[in-house]
Parts: C-alpha cells; structure tokens; sequence
C-alpha cells in the first residue's frame, strides 16, 4: 500500500468538491478505477463529506415568528416557563396571604368600632371595594426622563415610550423603530386629573427580551432578567405612582410592558398598557 | 423584508441554522440561544434585508455569535487548568461511520469545522463561505482541503484498527 502524492489527493479533493470538468472527471476515474491505492484514498476522501442529521431541529421556531406588528414576544425555554409558572405562583400565593391578613386586621378592627363609626366605616368598606374596579381607560404611562434612576446607566438610547402621548408602544413596535429603553423610573399618571376610586395597585413590569439588543449584552441581559428580575411587583399609589424599572447596572432593557393587575384577584390581569 | 418572509426565513433556515450551530458548538442550549441571535439580529434589521439574503445574514451571524463564545471560551480555558485527559476514542464508542465522522469533526479546529459545514450541509460555494467568515476563497478552500484530510486521516486510523 503505497502513501498517494500530495498532488494526487489535491486531484481527488478537486473531484470530490466538483472543481474539475467533465473531461478531466472522466480521466481521473478511470485513474482511480486502475489503483487501488487512489481507489481506497478516494473512498476515505468521499466518506468526510457530511450529511446532515434531519432529526436535529430548532425547538423554538414558534416563539420566533412574529405576527405584524402586534403581539408580545418572549421567548422562554421550558426552564424559563417552569420559572416563570413558579414566580407566579408564588407572587399569588403571597398576594392572597397579604388579602386575607389586610381582611382580618379590618375585620378586628371593626368590631372594636362604636355605632355610628360602624355606619361611617362601612360606607368606607364599599368605597374601598370600588377601588378594585378596572382601571380606567385615560390612564396613561409615560417615561419620567428626568428622574434619575437609582441604577446608574449611560442614557445613550432613546427611550421606549414615547413621551409626547404618554402611551407605551408596543414592544414589537419598538424593534421596528429600533428605539431602546434603559432602566429607568416610570410613572403611571392619570392626565385628566379624573377621580380614581381606588389608591392600590400591583403594577406588573415585564421586559420582554426580543427587542433590538444583541451580542454579550443582551444573552447577560435575557438571563439575568429571564431567571430573576423578569417581573416586577410594586405597589401604587395614585394619582402620582411610579415604578423602579430594576436591572442590573449597564445593561439595556429593550422595552418595558407593564400590566395593571387590580389586588381583588390575582389571577387576573385586568389592563395591558402596551397597544 | 416584511414579517410574512421573515415568518418564512424562520421555517426555512431555523433547522438548518441550529444544526450548524449544535455541530459546531456541542451544546444544544448555546446553539439554541445561537439561532435566537441570529433571528433576533435579523429581525432588528429586516428591513434593510432583501429576503434573498437572509440566509447568508443568519449564518453570518451565527458564525460571528459563535466566533465570540469561542474567545471568550479560551479566556476562560486560558484561567482554567485543564484537570481531565482527553479520552482516548475506540472503535467500541462508535456506532458507525457517521458518528466517527461527527467525533472527527469535533476535533478539527473551528474555523476548518465551520467552512466544512458550510459546504456539506448548506453547499455553500468558496466564494460565499468567504463572505461568511470574511475569508477570500483560496483560504476557503484551503481550509476544507486541511479539515478534509485531517477527517480523512482519522477514520482511516479507526477504519485500521476495526
């Protein structure tokens, strides 16, 4: 068995990779057909080419579809879900013992109460139950660009939300305007200065991870964001509430839904102020 | 590029984007977030990508995404003393050709891997797996000829010992 020239297997390679022309092909075979050395060095040669494995697919290609412009994308693993499902469950767990603590402090309270401060107190009670009603329709969430964020970033990107109508845009719009949004204060206002009946909000903030970020920032950002500071919890106080968008120093936040979730029932998200 | 041929470039190139991915990486989670890069970038500029070559953007990408984890994984190996010997392969381990093949191709070096599987799962020419790697298409070519041989060599020595 003798070892094949360097050129010999350039010539086979050049076969191999369709390099040659018909005519040369037709030579170089009948070469190879009459040694068997370049006969077992071509087959080794021919047995490198790959072929790819059908069977491995992309498990995600659902959650990288977009619909238009609308909709909110965020892609979870099944670890992610599982996590998500978990932090869930235990913000309404701990949502639900607050409820049912804040019913028996009020409960106690009331029976210590004299008549006519009964009467008051539960015209107070009916009141406070109307603060659970859905959130009115005028409200409207802006970005305050002049509070400083307790996080110190470089503010070098626009901001998501767009402060002339004080209206979130969607996040899938801000991809497609390419605008960013840092960590930041935001607050809830209400522009008409209109009676609200209630004072008490659970504000949800959730960073979707598909905006216009990429490379090292953005996959430290997905993880930090996905497995701990993905949603928010705050409590609100109108007619002035704000919310600290929290995120680790320096990193971006593509954009920033938020959710109003009234406390009467946790499972229910009531207002979506992404349009 | 609108959402509908984007919804498409999904469909299409997402598979194939991963299995470029998972070859060349060894790492489903890291191939995963590779091809989420990659739509993710794609998306970001869609519409300053014409469709047709959204392909070649994807996997250019990918290979830049890719290119990055390989730093910063020799950084990491650099700080790192390596404690584990590579296992010596034997025939046992192997359940056919293909697989030699795979395990072959995990030792060549990443840019010889890379352009390999460009040309066999993508078929690729020279010319655009040089504007893939930012590579003219002689080294494209050398490279593909030194992976060849390297591959070449290995399942003749495993062919010798079987």
């Amino acid at each position: 068995m003798k070892e094949v020239s360097e050129e010999w297997q350039l010539k086979l390679f050049d076969l191999l990779e369709g390099n040659l022309n018909e005519h040369e092909c037709t030579l170089l075979m009948k070469e190879i057909s009459n040694n068997p050395d370049l006969q077992r060095e071509y087959n080794l040669l021919k047995a490198t080419y790959l072929q790819p494995d059908e069977t491995e697919v992309y498990a995600y290609k659902n959650l990288l579809l977009k619909q238009g412009s609308k909709g909110l994308w965020i892609r979870f693993n099944r670890k992610q879900y599982a996590a998500a499902a978990s932090l869930l469950l235990i913000c309404g767990l701990g949502a639900l013992m607050f409820l049912q603590t804040n019913q028996q402090t009020e409960k106690a309270r009331l029976t210590k109460v004299t008549a006519p401060q009964k009467s008051d107190m539960s015209r107070k009670t009916t009141k406070d139950t109307n603060r659970f009603l859905p959130i009115p329709n005028n409200l409207r969430a802006i970005a305050q660009h002049d509070i400083i964020a307790t996080e110190v970033v470089t503010p070098k990107l626009k901001a998501a939300v767009s402060s002339d109508t004080g209206v979130i845009n969607a996040p899938q719009s801000f991809a497609t305007a390419k605008s960013e949004i840092l960590p930041r204060d935001l607050s809830l206002i209400n522009p008409g200065n209109e009676e609200i009946n209630f004072s008490t909000y659970r504000i949800w903030v959730y960073y979707p991870t598909d905006g216009p970020v990429s490379g090292t920032k953005k996959r430290t950002l997905s993880y930090k964001l996905l497995n701990t500071t993905r949603t928010m919890l705050a409590t609100l106080n109108f007619p002035s509430i704000s919310v600290k968008a929290k995120s680790v120093k320096g990193k971006l936040i593509p954009a920033i839904d938020i959710r109003v979730q009234l406390p009467q029932n946790e499972n229910n998200i009531l207002a979506n102020y992404t349009e | 590029m609108d959402a509908e041929q984007y919804n498409q470039c999904v469909k299409s190139h997402s598979d194939a984007l991963f299995r470029f991915a998972f070859k060349n990486l060894k790492d489903r989670d890291e191939a995963n977030e590779i091809v989420q890069i990659a739509f993710e970038k794609l998306w970001l500029h869609h519409a300053k990508i014409d469709a047709a070559k959204a392909k070649s953007y994807l996997f250019t990408t990918a290979y830049h995404a890719m290119a990055d984890l390989w730093r910063k994984s020799k950084r990491l190996t650099e700080m790192t003393p390596q404690v584990e010997q590579e296992k010596p392969t034997s025939p046992n381990e192997f359940n056919g050709l293909r697989q030699i093949l795979h395990n072959a191709l995990a030792r060549l070096p990443e840019i010889q891997r890379t352009v390999i599987l460009l040309r066999d799962y993508e078929g690729y020419s020279y010319e655009e797996i040089g504007e893939i790697t930012h590579l003219n298409e002689s080294q494209v070519k050398v490279y593909i000829f030194r992976g060849r041989q390297t591959l070449k060599t290995i399942i003749g020595s495993i062919n010798a010992v079987i």
